[in-house]
């Protein structure tokens, strides 16, 4: 059954079935007296207190306790000892940790590589405590200060292993991050977890000033993507890891397969989604289209940094020309409509040019 | 409904409002027979049960009567009006869960249990046990999208909720609805 056959069904029913019940309602208002409004304070107008507000002032609270938690176990935990570095985990999501853990997964150091994680290790002591502890005060400290959110969360995990144990320790960290959010239902997160040569990728980083693991994670969607090339590092780079992220669910199952991906990605309107937004604007149906083509690509804000846009054009049965749309990816917000494609080519980058 | 009628049903249920505020009563006509489809629809999305949604259909009104005098004519009527029934609602289910042991669980299996509908025609019920598969939030998209008319971004405002969770909800729901009605089809 096709979407607008269950339209046409739902209405149908709330057509025939809504109750009549206009006469008792007119008898019961006479029964009421009318509120007289004291000023001109309105209803809509009174500042609502959200639900949102609320559950953000409690999920504050509960990471806020795990975080002092870390901080508690961190500073007073009698068990301190630490053995070489193993492995080396980078956690990217816009903050950006380098976790040195040795070989019973306890914390050697964590080095902040960025002015945002200096700010979420700062009153953060973790040195000896078990990673699955420090990760969980790690993302609570993440959220008190405003790097995630219950909607639009997307995590890297880069493992950098001495051993050859890096898929088993992909598989356990990205699990307990995950953990982290499946213990508050509120809160969505996609986590991608990938294994990384640092040696490799290091200075390249560096010179982007991005971590070993956003370097990686943006020469496989240049590698993997059809729309990307290396002139496009610098744009990928500039990219949050949720916008990163986007791109790369697009990728073929082949190029990820040697990733461990956890989670929901959220706060990001799919492709269908799109073009659900168009119709909806244009006041039309699926029906009315003859054919449309999508690709996700990024345009540059007034700040000039690059974001992603679903770019959209679209042949309707009651239009002589094609028409083109452009819809933000992450608010879905159309940003411009009935474009023609030269003007869109002056203003917007295509990663195959 | 095109653009140009839900411009204009707004345009006449803020115009009854205003003529109810002045105590005119033969406004509530025609404000009933605008709205009580969109009023009734979420109103059982939400409690799951027809007597409930009767009645909370009932109250929207008497409340819409009571309070005309306090709406500001800004030409979002609707917005005002499901303002008033969610707080019908809220309170209906402070009640419930003090007074009644309802579980909307049992709706659900009994929903699933029950197959054989020829979906060409529905009634209530079996909209009530459609409905009852999708969770709260789905089924309030449902309904504020295709029975109410209201546009994504209009959802989201007024549920609260980012655009693209209404967007994905909505799709999700579709999805889930062209599903079970496959299913009871075959």
């Amino acid at each position: 059954m096709k979407k607008k056959q269950i339209k046409k069904l739902i209405n149908q029913v709330f057509d025939n079935e809504t109750p009549f019940m206009l006469e008792k309602i007119k008898e019961d208002c006479k029964l009421v007296k009318q509120v007289e409004p004291i000023k001109t304070e309105l209803l809509e107008t009174k500042e609502k207190k959200t639900p949102s507000f609320y559950r953000r002032l409690v999920l504050g609270g509960v990471m806020a306790c795990v975080l002092a938690l870390g901080i508690a176990i961190g500073n007073i935990s009698p068990e301190k000892i630490v053995h070489a570095k193993e492995t080396t985990i980078y956690l990217d999501v816009n903050p950006s940790i380098e976790i040195q853990i040795d070989k019973n997964q306890r914390i050697i150091e964590c080095i902040p590589n960025n002015d945002e994680a200096v700010k979420i290790l700062t009153n953060i002591s973790l040195k000896g405590v078990e990673i699955d502890t420090a990760l969980y005060a790690i993302v609570g400290s993440m959220y008190v200060n405003g790097y995630l959110n219950t909607d639009t969360n997307s995590i890297l995990v880069s493992v950098d292993s001495l051993k050859d144990n890096e898929s088993i320790l992909l598989d356990d960290i990205s699990k307990q991050i995950d953990q982290v959010f499946q213990d508050n239902e509120y809160m969505e997160c996609s986590i991608i977890a990938q294994k990384v040569n640092s040696d490799e990728l290091k200075e390249k980083a560096d010179d982007l000033d991005i971590s070993v693991g956003k370097m990686h994670l943006v020469e496989k969607l240049i590698y993997s993507s059809d729309l990307y090339s290396s002139n496009n590092l610098e744009e990928l780079a500039k990219m949050s890891i949720h916008e990163l992220n986007v791109i790369y669910q697009s990728l073929n199952e082949e190029n990820k397969s040697e990733d461990v991906i956890t989670g929901t990605l959220s706060g990001f309107i799919d492709k269908e989604q799109a073009i659900v937004q168009v119709l909806e604007h244009i006041n039309q149906e699926i029906t009315d289209v003859i054919n449309y083509e999508i690709m996700t690509i990024y345009h540059y804000d007034i700040n000039n940094n690059p974001h992603m846009v679903y770019f959209i054009s679209m042949k309707l049965k009651n239009e002589f020309a094609r028409k083109y749309y452009i819809v933000d990816c992450l608010t879905g917000e159309m940003l411009s409509e009935d474009i023609i494609k030269d003007w869109f080519e002056k203003f917007y980058y295509f990663g195959t040019n | 409904m095109d653009r140009f009628d839900e411009k204009s049903k707004n345009s006449i249920v803020e115009q009854c409002i205003i003529s109810l505020a002045d105590g005119d009563m033969s406004a509530m006509d025609l404000l009933y027979e605008t709205i009580k489809k969109d009023v009734y629809a979420f109103a059982l999305s939400k409690v799951c049960d027809k007597f409930e949604a009767d009645d909370i259909l009932h109250d929207t009104f008497i409340r819409i009567y009571e309070n005309a005098k306090l709406y500001n004519p800004m030409g979002r009527p609707m917005a005002w009006i499901f303002t008033i029934e969610i707080n019908l609602i809220n309170r209906y289910f402070q009640i419930k869960s003090r007074n009644v042991t309802y579980d909307e669980e049992i709706m659900v299996n009994t929903a699933s249990n029950d197959s054989g509908n020829s979906n060409s025609s529905l009634d209530l019920e079996d909209m009530q046990k459609l409905l009852s598969q999708l969770n709260e939030f789905e089924r309030e998209v449902i309904m504020l999208h295709i029975v109410s008319d209201l546009k994504f971004r209009e959802i989201a405002d007024q549920l609260d909720k980012p655009l693209s969770t209404v967007l994905s909800k909505y799709n999700r729901a579709m999805k889930k609805l062209q599903k079970i009605l496959k299913e009871d089809k075959s």
